[in-house]
Parts: C-alpha cells; sequence; structure tokens
C-alpha cells in the first residue's frame, strides 16, 4: 500500500491556514540526528503531541508529565483522555497547571454532527436512529476519525471551535494507535470524492505538519523497544517523520562493578545492560530519546510527574 | 507444585486471556514449551506476535492458507510444538468464501472497497478470525493441546463479548432494512422507522458524501449471505468455550490497575459460565529471600527496599487475589525476565520459571 501522500490540493471547506501548513511538507522533525536528549536541545516545539507505545509502559503518566513539563512554558496546556485514566487523579492536586479533558469517539463524532447539522434535534435524530446507531458501532475507523478530526480541527479551522497552545493526546496502545493514524489515509484512499474524503486529506496535512509530534513511549526492555520501532517505523511511513521516544520506569544506575555472584547485584548490573543497549539501539536508528526515571518514592500524582521529567530541559 | 501444571496440560484447549501489556503472547510461548517437553503435540495460536518472535518461530514466510509451522528447539522436546499466526484477512476472506451460495456473492463482498480496506477494523472481527482459526484446529483433532493468545483489548472481556457483538451488528432487521431499501421493496409497517432512518442517512450523507453512504449500503447488502454463517459458527465456538475441555489462563501483570481487572475479569468468567484453569502474574519484583541481599552493597540494598516497598500494593493485591479466587485455582507468579536478543531464549527462559505458586 502506498501511504506517503503529498498532498497538494486543499478542499473547498478548509481555511488558508491549511496551505501554509501544506507548504511544510517537506519539513523534517530536526530530531534526525539522534542523540539523546538531555540537554539543551529544543523540544515540545509542535502543538500536538501524539503518544503512545506498547500497554503497560506508562504511556499516559508519560502524556501527563509531557503535559506537566509543557505547562511550564506554556499557557492553555490540555492533556486529553481516551479511557478515562486521569479520572480523580488530580483531585488532591491544588496546582495542577494543564487541564484534563475525556474524549470519546461518539462524543467527538456528535459534537462535530451538532455542529454541521446546526439544527437542535436533527443530531439527536440521527444518533437515536436504530440502523445509524449499530452503523456508527461497525463502520471501521469512523470513531478514530472523529478523534483525529477534532485534534485537528483547530490548524484546519473546520469543526467546532477549541482553543490550546499545546494539546497532548494520550492515545491508544500500539495496534490501535497505528490504525487510528491509518484510518484517514485509508479514508482518503478509498472515498475518493466528497466531503469525508476533503475532510481526511485535511486531517492528513495536518498530521504531517510541523505541528504534529508523535511520542512513542518504552520500557527498558530490549524486545518490547524493538517492537516499538516496528511502530515508529511504520508510523514515519505514514507521516513522514520520526517520532520522539521516552524511555520510562528506569531503575537507578549504579556504576560501579557488580558483585555478580550476588543476585540483586546481578539483576540491577542485567538491568543496566539492557539499558544501554536500549539506547545504543535508539541512537543506532537515529532516534532522538528522553528518559523517566521509575519514581518510587512520590508524594501526590503531580510530584510523580515533576519527577518524571526532572532531567528532560526546554530551551 | 508439579501437579498444577499437570493438571493445567489436562486441558485441550486454554485460551490466555488479560488486558493489552501484559505479556501473553511470550507466557502462550512459554507454555507451549512447557507442554510439548512434557510430551504433548502443542499449537499455540498467536494473533499478533513482534516480528522477531516471528522470525524466530519460523512465522516469517508463511502464506496465506499455510500458516501453522513446527517449531524446534536446541533444547529437546518429548512433544512437538507448532506455531501458528492468525492471518486475519486471509481466515475472514475464506471464511466468506466458505459461507456464501457461490462465487458472484461471495466476490460482492470481498470486493467491496470498505470490506477491501477495512474489514479487519470492523469491531469483533480480529477475535472472530482467531476464534475460527482455533475452531478449525481444534476440528482437526491434530493437537493435545491448543493455546489461544487472544488479540490485545483494553479489557479481557472484549475477547469473549466479541463474537457476540459481531453477531448483534449483523442483526437479521438491520441487514433487511438496507436490502430493501436498495431494492426499492417497502412494506408499509415499518414506515415511520424509515422514514427517520432515511433522515438520518440525508445527514450522513452531508457529512461523509454520497460515495461513503453507496459502499456503506452495498457492505451490508453483500454481508447478507454470510450472516446465517456467521451466527451458526459463533453459537459452535461458544458451545466449545463452555465445555470442560477449555481452560481460561488470566495473564495479568505485576501493576495494581490491571491486578484489579483481573478480580473482575475473573468475576464475569464465573458470570459467563466459563472456567478459570489458572492465573498467572508477569513480571513480578524477585522476591527477596533468593537474593542474598546480605552481601549486597549497602546503597543496593537500600534500593532494594527502596523498590520492595514501592511494589507493597501490588503484592497486596496478588494476596487479594489469592483470597478471592476459587479454591484449587493456581495463582502462579513469574519473575521479570532480562530479555535477550533472542526471543526464543527469553521465552525459554521464562518456561523454566513455571511453576512458580504462593
Amino acid at each position: 500500500m502506498h501511504y506517503l501522500y503529498r498532498i497538494t490540493k486543499t478542499g473547498s471547506g478548509l481555511s488558508k491556514n491549511i496551505h501554509l501548513i501544506s507548504c511544510n511538507f517537506f519539513y523534517f522533525p530536526l530530531n534526525l540526528l539522534g542523540k539523546p536528549l538531555l540537554s539543551g536541545v529544543s523540544i515540545f516545539q509542535e502543538e500536538i503531541f501524539f503518544v503512545t507505545g506498547k500497554g503497560g509502559v506508562g504511556k499516559s503518566s508519560v502524556a501527563a508529565a509531557i503535559a506537566h513539563k509543557i505547562a511550564k512554558t506554556s499557557n492553555d496546556v490540555k492533556l486529553v483522555d481516551l479511557d478515562q485514566y486521569f479520572r480523580n487523579m488530580f483531585e488532591q492536586d491544588k496546582q495542577i497547571d494543564f487541564s484534563v479533558e475525556e474524549w470519546t469517539g461518539m462524543k467527538c463524532l456528535s459534537e462535530y454532527v451538532d455542529h454541521l447539522v446546526k439544527l437542535r434535534g436533527l443530531g439527536k435524530l440521527f444518533f437515536d436512529n436504530p440502523v445509524m446507531s449499530k452503523l456508527l458501532n461497525i463502520a471501521p475507523g469512523l470513531f478514530e476519525l472523529a478523534i483525529l478530526g477534532k485534534l485537528s480541527s483547530k490548524q484546519r479551522e473546520h469543526g467546532p471551535p477549541l482553543s490550546y497552545d499545546k494539546l497532548i493526546l494520550d492515545s491508544y496502545a500500539t495496534g490501535h494507535s497505528l490504525s487510528m493514524l491509518k484510518a484517514p489515509f485509508v479514508m482518503a484512499e478509498s472515498i475518493t470524492r466528497g466531503p469525508m474524503h476533503v475532510q481526511s486529506q485535511g486531517i492528513i496535512s495536518v498530521l504531517q505538519s510541523e505541528a504534529f509530534q508523535p511520542v512513542v513511549v518504552v520500557t527498558p526492555e530490549l524486545m518490547a523497544v524493538e517492537e516499538s520501532i516496528e511502530l515508529a517505523t511504520e508510523i514515519e511511513r505514514l507521516l513522514g517523520k520520526k517520532s520522539l521516544f521516552v524511555i520510562n520506569r528506569i531503575y537507578k544506575e549504579f556504576a560501579d562493578l557488580p558483585d555478580l555472584e550476588n543476585p540483586w547485584e546481578k539483576f540491577l548490573y542485567q538491568k543496566k545492560n539492557e539499558l544501554d543497549k536500549v539506547r545504543e539501539l535508539l541512537e543506532a536508528k537515529s532516534y532522538q530519546y528522553l528518559e523517566s526515571p521509575l519514581v518510587t518514592n512520590a508524594e501526590t500524582s503531580l510530584d510523580l510527574l515533576e519527577k518524571m521529567g526532572a532531567q528532560w530541559k526546554i530551551s | 507444585m508439579e501437579n498444577f501444571v499437570d493438571s493445567l496440560l489436562e486441558k485441550k484447549v486454554l485460551i490466555s486471556a488479560g488486558t493489552g501489556g501484559v505479556g501473553k503472547t511470550s507466557t502462550s510461548a512459554a507454555l507451549g514449551i512447557l507442554a510439548a517437553q512434557k510430551g504433548l503435540n502443542t499449537l499455540v495460536l498467536t494473533i499478533d506476535p513482534a516480528k522477531r518472535l516471528k522470525t524466530a518461530l519460523g512465522l516469517d514466510n508463511l502464506n496465506d492458507h499455510n500458516s501453522i509451522v513446527e517449531v524446534k528447539l536446541e533444547r529437546p522436546m518429548k512433544g512437538k510444538l507448532y506455531a501458528g499466526v492468525v492471518n486475519a484477512k486471509a481466515v475472514f476472506d475464506d471464511f466468506v468464501t466458505e459461507a456464501s451460495p457461490d462465487a458472484e456473492s461471495a466476490n460482492q463482498l470481498l470486493n467491496n472497497l470498505l470490506y477491501k480496506k477495512l474489514s479487519m477494523g470492523l469491531q469483533g472481527s480480529q477475535e472472530f478470525t482467531s476464534l475460527q482459526m482455533f475452531y478449525k484446529a481444534y476440528e482437526s483433532n491434530e493437537y493435545d493441546l491448543i493455546i489461544v493468545d487472544t488479540p490485545p483489548a483494553q479489557h479481557a472481556l472484549d475477547f469473549l463479548e466479541a463474537p457476540e457483538r459481531l453477531s448483534k451488528l449483523f442483526d437479521e432487521k438491520i441487514l433487511k432494512w438496507f436490502v430493501s431499501e436498495k431494492e426499492g421493496s417497502f412494506g408499509f409497517i415499518k414506515k415511520a422507522i424509515r422514514t427517520g432512518t432515511r433522515k438520518a442517512f440525508s445527514i450522513l450523507e452531508k457529512l461523509t458524501g454520497d460515495q461513503f453512504v453507496d459502499e456503506i449500503f452495498d457492505f451490508f447488502v453483500s454481508m447478507k449471505f454470510i450472516r446465517s454463517a456467521l451466527v451458526t459458527r459463533n453459537q459452535q465456538i461458544a458451545r466449545l468455550l463452555h465445555s470442560k475441555e477449555v481452560g481460561f489462563l488470566l495473564i495479568t501483570a505485576y501493576d495494581v490497575k490491571k491486578l484489579k481487572h483481573a478480580i473482575e475479569f475473573n468475576g464475569k468468567l464465573q458470570d459467563l459460565g466459563f472456567s478459570l484453569a489458572a492465573v498467572l502474574v508477569n513480571r513480578c519484583f524477585p522476591a527477596e529471600d533468593s537474593l542474598y541481599l546480605s552481601s549486597a552493597k549497602n546503597e543496593k540494598q537500600q534500593y532494594y527496599y527502596e523498590l520492595k516497598d514501592y511494589y507493597k500494593k501490588e503484592e497486596a493485591s496478588i494476596e487479594k487475589i489469592n483470597d478471592e479466587f476459587p479454591q484449587g485455582i493456581p495463582v502462579f507468579k513469574l519473575m521479570e525476565v532480562i530479555s535477550s536478543t533472542d526471543p526464543l531464549k527469553t521465552v525459554e527462559e521464562m518456561a523454566q520459571q513455571f511453576p512458580w505458586r504462593i
């Protein structure tokens, strides 16, 4: 299949803003030179961060840590939650510096329908209809498209208004998030005319623009990282840009020579070795990455985020 | 201890269930190795293995219609070990071809744009195809044990509910509506519903365009040919899943949230009449007594206790599982393995850890 689109024409429903963005198609992210992003380099310059990774790697915590980090220098930071992960999480934290929004495919779609049909009641008729509700649940990719549509609505100036300076989407795990990113490509390819085609292409142009940055979260396990590189390769094939990696849950590293007779020392040593191999692998593939420690002593949820991103520097 | 694994392996089918990211595929493979070592001809069906594991198992160069291979390991095994990967598209295509009355109606669906591009994104289709492949392997009677690795899901139950959901989506009434609308044949009984639905469709057309709506119509209309076969097969599968020959393995990870899911999952399993065979907790923090901590350097000892303290909630959750689950259901704790670049070695190392029990 051929996914690497170069869109030259934008649809009538799109604003001139899109033309601006689509001029940047040959933009390459700065992070082509695979160096650890531990200091100095400018990160988090994009507007939208799409955070994914294998299940259980701490994707959501990393997404929140990024939101918290960015909120230090940006005003209106939104963390978007697709599975109610953050519900009640920050209740105790009064100084929370970003907002959390819960999105679902259905909610994004119904907001969009209401916005377009404008007549109150018509949208309800649409969603309450039994045939339509089955259809919406069965038609593959529709909910994913609705989420990406809302995600990119600011840049496309299409759909219900959504304002933010920076948006961090805590996306689905590996396979599902990839099919989400593929949805507009598949749709634009299969449906060759009409609003569905135009909007899908508009979404693609935002995903490929410099406003959008995919982030892949991994734990320092070789096998899992190799799998995640497969994901990042697929994303690069689609969007023409490299993902930013975050290595999460890193065990403390000890510099001294280990006593390999002692199982605990040996375990820590092997862990460190594995981490070094993970770093080498990412560098060999020219990925830039950030590191987060396994935080064992967080006092509050916000404290956890602070400690996770403590080593990241925004220029 | 040994008896638990033995009684586990007496089942004809083991289904690995669990939420995403708990190591289902590796655990299924490890258990497969163990079963083959004990002399059982074992098939491990995986859904979406990592490329390296796929390569290591020899699953790289399979074509659509030959998707099972024998796996050879350095260590000899008394039984044979087979691995299969579910090619969802091929399995679904085959099913459509077999279920359709003739080639023309099969092609009508197979050539539908939405089916071609998106059929594998249909909710429940991945689950359906893996169950379909497992059912065929079971029917063939070629294996002593089949271990089915389930697709990654947010909730472990998605897998069990998927076939039912897929059947319901292709509800007879809904299909009839599409067919009669397409053919222009109207009864007046459901005229009111029709009017409402028409309106809803005109909104959909406004949103998406006429081409999209046309494709959707064609998709549903051609789905009518395979509907009854789909429903029948789902019923057969459900019957088998409820039989004594099938045991569920609940795979979970060392994480409070995932352990909590595990407890909920067990409740649902029982409600639905399925039988749980064992619980496996992956990636546990190493147990203290085996670590000869006393000789470790001070700062490393300290770090150990820091981590142990950090993981105390997890330990408590495992205790809770042990208390809450029905008597006789073993709970295995598997320690974190340092993964090597050779995925088979990693999986073999996991296999050697069985059986752990608290």
